[in-house]
């Protein structure tokens, strides 16, 4: 269901709201979270009676659920074809964690194939 | 319907490309429409088994990553390259063996939920019947989030005390993301070893099914990742249980 749109979607909410779940967050939610989440993930995009039947729950219960994830900066929620889906926002990875001397010869190799 | 499958091990030079490539081609020779992305964007290799040089590598997974083209641009069809009978159809996704653009995906990053759509839109552009993940070892992001999305997974270890507590975690980690189906192979197993025991202790320690035990082998060491083991060694031990794994993780 990802398209052109849901990409700019995605980078207007990037900017807005900066963080955006990281695959390690997944192991830190409590599970009533992690497990609407996970399922989330797994079809990238569900809508609000698709998760509740797939995990076997209400859909007060799953409704409640989203709105914290939603609010966590978690899930966000797309319109497609008139019908309201949920989809994971994740963040944007950089391993930053190299000492600087090493970030400078990589930016060396960088420029060179530039 | 399509099914993800993650191949993963916590430690580096457990076999995780080999292994995947293997089963890989052995579903692809019974028809079905395969792909292989290496999302081991740090150390990618999978391509050389598939016999994809540079010269070729139109697009690569970091280009998509950079917004620089599609998905499905950067799957390479490879099925002709290993020269065999194969009825279904092979697509590798490489990931760049160019140092300057492994240190860009490094420095700069990349947004994760790009590489989740691109999964998804892989399965459904290519009309994939299956999706297998070459991994980098160990547990980061990447490696997280295929697990998170895997239909199956298989854990690789090595009969090694360090593999042993490594797999510990990772198979706390894929129960704790609810993976649907999730195995053990267990590699490189000297052959003076008793493989039933071998397969009993591991089952009982991680209370996982091993799929398959592989011998350690001199013609897999001898190949030396110049080409697809199982279509060279058809009737080898190593490929029988090859043909196990797969079938445990299709099943």
């Amino acid at each position: 269901m990802a398209g052109l749109f849901d990409r700019l979607q995605d980078e207007i909410d990037s900017r807005e709201k900066p963080g955006g779940l990281s695959p390690i967050d997944l192991l830190d939610l409590p599970p009533n979270l992690a497990s609407v989440i996970q399922k989330i993930i797994r079809k990238n995009g569900m809508k609000l009676e698709e998760i509740a039947t797939a995990l076997d729950q209400s859909l007060e219960e799953t409704q409640k659920a989203l709105d914290e994830l939603v609010n966590q900066g978690y899930v966000r929620r797309v319109e497609v074809k008139q019908e309201l889906w949920y989809k994971a926002r994740f963040g944007r990875k950089a391993d930053k964690t190299l000492h600087q001397s090493v970030w400078s010869a990589l930016d060396g190799l960088i420029e060179d194939e530039d | 319907m399509s099914k993800i499958i993650s191949i993963h091990s916590f430690r580096g030079g457990t076999g995780k490309s080999n292994t995947t490539a293997n089963v890989s081609t052995l579903l692809a020779a019974e028809g079905l429409r395969v792909g292989v992305i290496d999302t081991d964007i740090q150390s990618p290799g999978i391509h050389v088994l598939f016999g994809l040089d540079e010269d070729h590598m139109t697009h690569s997974l970091n280009d998509y990553l950079w917004g620089k083209c599609e998905i499905e641009e950067t799957a390479h069809d490879v099925t002709a390259n290993l020269k065999a009978d194969i009825n279904g159809q092979i697509y590798l996704i490489p990931s760049s063996i160019k140092a300057g653009e492994i240190a860009r995906v490094l420095r700069e990053g990349y947004d994760v939920g790009l590489l989740n759509d691109g999964f998804h839109e892989l399965l459904e552009k290519l009309e994939l019947d299956v999706l297998m993940i070459d991994t980098h070892p160990g547990l980061n992001e990447e490696t997280l989030l295929s697990i998170a999305i895997s239909d199956a997974l298989a854990i690789i270890l090595r009969p090694d005390q360090q593999d042993y507590q490594g797999t510990g975690v990772t198979v706390e980690v894929a129960r704790k993301l609810t993976v649907p189906q999730m195995v053990l192979l267990v590699n490189k197993v000297p052959t003076t070893f008793d493989f039933d025991e071998v397969r009993a202790k591991v089952e009982k320690t991680y209370n996982c099914k091993v799929a398959a035990v592989l011998p350690h082998s001199d013609e897999m060491m001898a190949l030396a990742s110049a080409g697809v083991f199982v279509l060279h060694y058809p009737d080898h031990l190593v490929t029988s249980e090859l043909r196990r794994l797969a079938a445990s993780l299709m099943a």
